[in-house]
């Protein structure tokens, strides 16, 4: 009997310590009646995965241990008491290996986040702190790249975290990222242009100018390139998404104001799937609308509201893997969907 | 067919505005720009914001019902806190998030970014002061009227929204930049003085003391901090501190911290005299560089979160300009502040009394604590302090967490706890300076310009040394001084310190020096002061020996011996007692000499 309880010992203490050694707990799984989108009874394409920050991040109540030890060295336990992450307003987003990073123009950081494990490092430039980071792209090798509307340029973040600007003098207030063919592309709304630039930081090309048809631009808000090169981007006040090449040529657009059916009201960020689908934010109808490759209405995903599935004034938008990110700026969160179907047509 | 009847409705509505509308303004955001109107894109100029019915009438964009949601807080704020952006203000926020137009302009007060544990994961650190501070005026709430807040009259051009909710189309009219032609920014009145403000903020003091603020027509423009087209200090008025939007990361809309927003003129800039010159000096009321702090304007005895005086020995120790002044009410009567040095007391105000003055029946109290609470002498709140102690009370009387020890040694401190000011002037107090009310000593030898019924203020000892009481020209009050504790004057506190009429310069302001070291002092302070070389801290306590501390036989005169000084005499006895006027009985051992029961 003594040789038992010792064996309990050690297993109890065996608990103990793997118990304290685990990582934070994956995602808790979406619960049975996460909203999806076609509503029931169709088959679903959409269904809401969860948010971030989620209750993995929540305030941690403190131990008995943690409050003597504050009796005991005379720590004020309300200057100790650590509160959850809290994003001001969220804005600029692209998904990565194990997550998403998020800009926050008005909380001025740019967050790294791994949402399977619930882990957010933000990216600091020890020589560049962060006026107005509105949009962020990852570039082939790893560095990081963010549009900073305030100092009116990109910021190119090696993996090391050396900082170096592109762009400056070039661009006004940049707003939308996007890698194609090589080069990375920058939308410039108040000059209503796309600027090209090469791998040394260079420009290459510019292109768009002011006008409400064809080639002309409204304050372009946002881009984004599909697999076959051709840039897609959101004319903001021409209520459309217009397609170039990635010379610059004018291939054609879709989309149109309205406040239904696939109509815009103020169209925000766009991303695209491995399949060519145009996913599009609209600030005005909190809704995420989907296109085909073709340009043709399929979905609207969301709804006004704070709850689960539901914006107030959604931003950015990124698609990684099976996973959609929508930064529903005004709640102060990000949403994440699942893409049923994995995405392809 | 639609399209055509739309048009037509909006052309109609412009013509009942009858101004020349939207088209000439920055919300012209047609690919056309401002500028001659065609009348066949009329519609397109509306479309921007009004965003027309159309579509193909599939998918379901309809909105869902809103569901709970963190709110803008304030300590101070009456209403209910607002819900998310609503209605119109949505709207403006779609398009003044940064892309289109800019957002919430970032101000120069920074928001720390936060950093990581070495394990990366996210070091939950302070949140904003635990709440939701947005850095701009709350919207997308029914504001509550409250003796601080009316709602707008009828006629005004200041409106709430349909449903009683403050928007962002209270202040600003999205089609039309006539309401304020010099301030522009889509104004619905113009905001010089504030006026705009004041429509709905009620302030009273700040036209009826009036306020310096309200009245000073000092140069306040954009080179200096105006963010208003404004020139003046009262045309700026509330603007000169507070901002709408792209505020600092403190309460209450301040342009940057409730300090550093003062140095925006205070520091030889706009107003007179230069603080900010006192504040740097070695000893001072910390107010600049130590932000954020722990000051909260709704702090006070019956706030929990937020107690003052404070109630937790480890709480953070405060001070901020606006824990003794408060810039809406302060004023001044015109009072001259010439002082001499050396001489007679510093009494600010004092007789000058004109008619209606606000503060008449506090002849005591200067107008710069207007509009000021304070504790009174028996530990409870007043709201507008009456006597200067009272608002000094706040922190160093009753605070749980005043410094328990005096500085070292070496910095020239004293070993003596910090005591209860509060009971250690009191008129029930063993000894006392007379701060309160009269002293108890009948008899107080060679005082200067001063009787045994007068009352001294805490600034006739804690003052700048280069302001108006020692005969400079700086500004006057405890900011900041060189002398150690603040004081005004110099007062050594070393032992076998050579006397001098230097070395204790504050206390000759008050006590005669020649008198002190004559027969008629009652007391051989000649030997002890001048010969043996001690101060005059070594045996009294500057403040007083409240009667929990001390008693009338070992503490008159106010007696208080400094204990790493003064050690028990070889028999252990450490004491004095008073035997009456100009009689009484030491012993202890000083500088090596005995006192065994050695009376004078």
């Amino acid at each position: 009997m003594f040789q038992r309880s010792r064996q309990r010992v050690r297993a109890a203490a065996a608990a103990v310590l793997l118990a304290s050694c685990a990582h934070a707990p994956p995602p808790p799984p979406p619960p049975p009646d996460a909203p999806a989108w076609p509503p029931p009874p169709e088959i679903a394409r959409i269904r809401f995965e969860g948010t971030f920050p989620d209750a993995r991040i929540a305030p941690e109540k403190p131990s008995i241990w943690q409050r003597a030890l504050e009796v005991i060295l005379g720590i004020d336990p309300a200057e100790a008491r650590r509160e959850g992450l809290y994003l001001h307003r969220p804005f600029g987003i692209a998904a990565s290996d194990r997550g998403f990073v998020l800009t926050d123009p008005d909380g001025r950081a740019v967050l790294k986040v791994d949402w399977l494990a619930a882990k957010a490092v933000p990216v600091v430039c020890a020589d560049h702190p962060w006026e107005m980071p509105m949009a962020v792209a990852l570039g082939p090798s790893g560095e990081l790249y963010v549009a900073d509307g305030g100092a009116g340029a990109v910021v190119r973040v090696e993996p090391g975290g050396a900082c170096s600007l592109i762009g400056t003098g070039a661009l006004e207030r940049p707003t939308g990222l996007a890698f194609s063919s090589g080069s990375l592309f920058v939308v410039d709304p108040p000059r209503h242009q796309v600027v090209a630039f090469g791998p040394d930081g260079r420009e290459r090309i510019r292109f768009g100018a002011r006008g409400d048809s064809g080639s002309g631009l409204n304050f372009p808000t946002a881009i984004a390139a599909s697999t076959d090169g051709t840039l897609l981007v959101v004319d903001a006040l021409n209520f459309r998404v217009a397609r170039f090449s990635a010379q610059g040529e004018f291939l054609g657009a879709f989309g149109t104001a309205g406040d239904g059916g696939g109509a815009f009201g103020r169209p925000k960020a766009i991303a695209m799937d491995a399949g060519g689908k145009a996913y599009i934010s609209d600030a005005h109808h909190d809704v995420v609308i989907i296109f085909s490759p073709a340009g043709d209405f399929e979905l609207a995903v969301g709804g006004s509201g704070a709850g689960a599935g539901t914006f107030t004034l959604p931003a950015g938008v990124a698609i990684g893997g099976d996973f959609l990110y929508v930064v529903d700026s005004y709640n102060h969160r990000v949403e994440v969907f699942r893409i049923l179907g994995g995405g392809k047509p | 067919m639609r399209w055509l009847l739309a048009s037509l409705l909006l052309l109609a509505a412009r013509m009942a505005l009858g101004q020349a509308g939207v088209m000439a303004t920055k919300h012209n955001l047609s690919a056309s720009g401002p500028g001659p109107i065609k009348s066949e894109v009329e519609s397109q100029v509306c479309v921007f914001c009004h965003v027309p019915h159309g579509g193909r009438g599939l998918g379901n964009n309809r909105p869902l019902s809103a569901t709970s949601y963190q709110p803008y807080a304030s300590s101070t704020l009456v209403s209910q806190p607002p819900d998310r952006p609503s209605g119109s203000t949505r709207i403006c926020l779609s398009c003044h998030d940064g892309t289109i137009a800019v957002g919430r302009t970032l101000a120069s007060g920074q928001i720390p970014v936060q950093g990581t544990d070495p394990t990366g994961r996210l070091s939950l650190g302070r949140s904003n002061l635990g709440t939701d501070l947005r850095k701009s005026h709350p919207v997308s709430f029914v504001p509550a009227t409250s003796p601080r807040f009316r709602a707008p009259p009828a006629s005004d051009p200041v409106k709430l929204d349909g449903q009683g909710r403050l928007e962002c189309i209270s202040c600003h009219d999205p089609h039309s930049n006539e309401g304020a032609p010099v301030d522009g920014k889509f104004l619905v009145k113009p905001n010089r003085a504030s006026t705009l403000c004041l429509t709905c903020h009620v302030e009273p003091a700040w036209t009826s003391n009036p306020s310096v603020h309200q009245a000073s027509t000092a140069t306040y423009d954009g080179p200096l901090g105006a963010t208003t087209p404004y020139k003046t200090v009262a045309d700026n008025a509330c603007s000169a501190c507070h901002t709408s939007h792209g505020a600092a990361t403190t309460a209450r809309l301040l342009k940057d911290g409730p300090s550093k927003v003062c140095m925006q003129c205070h520091s030889g800039k706009v107003a007179q005299r230069d603080l900010s010159a006192d504040f740097a000096k070695p000893y001072s009321h910390p107010a600049l560089g130590h932000e954020p702090s722990s000051h909260d304007a709704a702090e006070g005895p019956g706030n929990e979160l937020d107690a003052l005086p404070e109630t937790r020995a480890t709480a953070r120790r405060h001070v901020e300009c606006v824990d003794c002044h408060n810039p809406h009410a302060v004023y001044s009567n015109g009072a001259s502040r010439r002082r001499l040095p050396g001489s007679a007391r510093s009494r600010p105000e004092s007789g000058l009394v004109l008619e209606g003055d606000p503060l008449a029946q506090g002849a005591r109290l200067s107008r710069s604590f207007a509009g000021v609470w304070g504790i009174d002498r028996n530990g409870s709140k007043v709201d507008q302090a009456q006597y200067e102690y009272e608002v000094c009370f706040k922190c160093h009387a009753d605070s749980a967490n005043r410094p328990l020890r005096g500085p070292s040694r070496s910095q020239g401190g004293l070993r003596r706890p910090s005591s209860n000011l509060r009971l250690a002037t009191d008129l029930g107090a063993v000894s006392y300076h007379p701060i309160q009310g009269p002293g108890r000593n009948p008899g107080v030898p060679g005082l200067i310009g001063l009787t045994e019924t007068s009352v001294i203020y805490c600034t006739d000892c804690h003052n700048s040394d280069t302001g108006p009481g020692n005969g400079g020209d700086g500004p006057a009050g405890p900011h900041g001084s060189s002398f150690p504790y603040l004081l005004e004057r110099n007062l050594a506190t070393d032992d076998f310190t050579p006397e001098s009429e230097e070395a204790y310069a504050l206390c000759y302001k008050c006590h005669d020096r020649g008198v002190l070291y004559s027969e008629s002092s009652g007391f051989p302070h000649l030997a002890h002061v001048q010969r043996a070389r001690t101060p005059c801290t070594v045996c009294h306590d500057s403040h007083g020996v409240s009667a929990l501390e001390g008693n009338p036989a070992s503490n008159a005169h106010l007696i208080n011996f400094d204990l790493t000084i003064v050690q028990p005499s070889s028999g252990g006895q450490l004491n004095y007692t008073s035997m009456g006027p100009r009689r009484g009985m030491c012993s202890m051992r000083c500088h090596f000499v005995e006192h065994k029961g050695t009376m004078y």
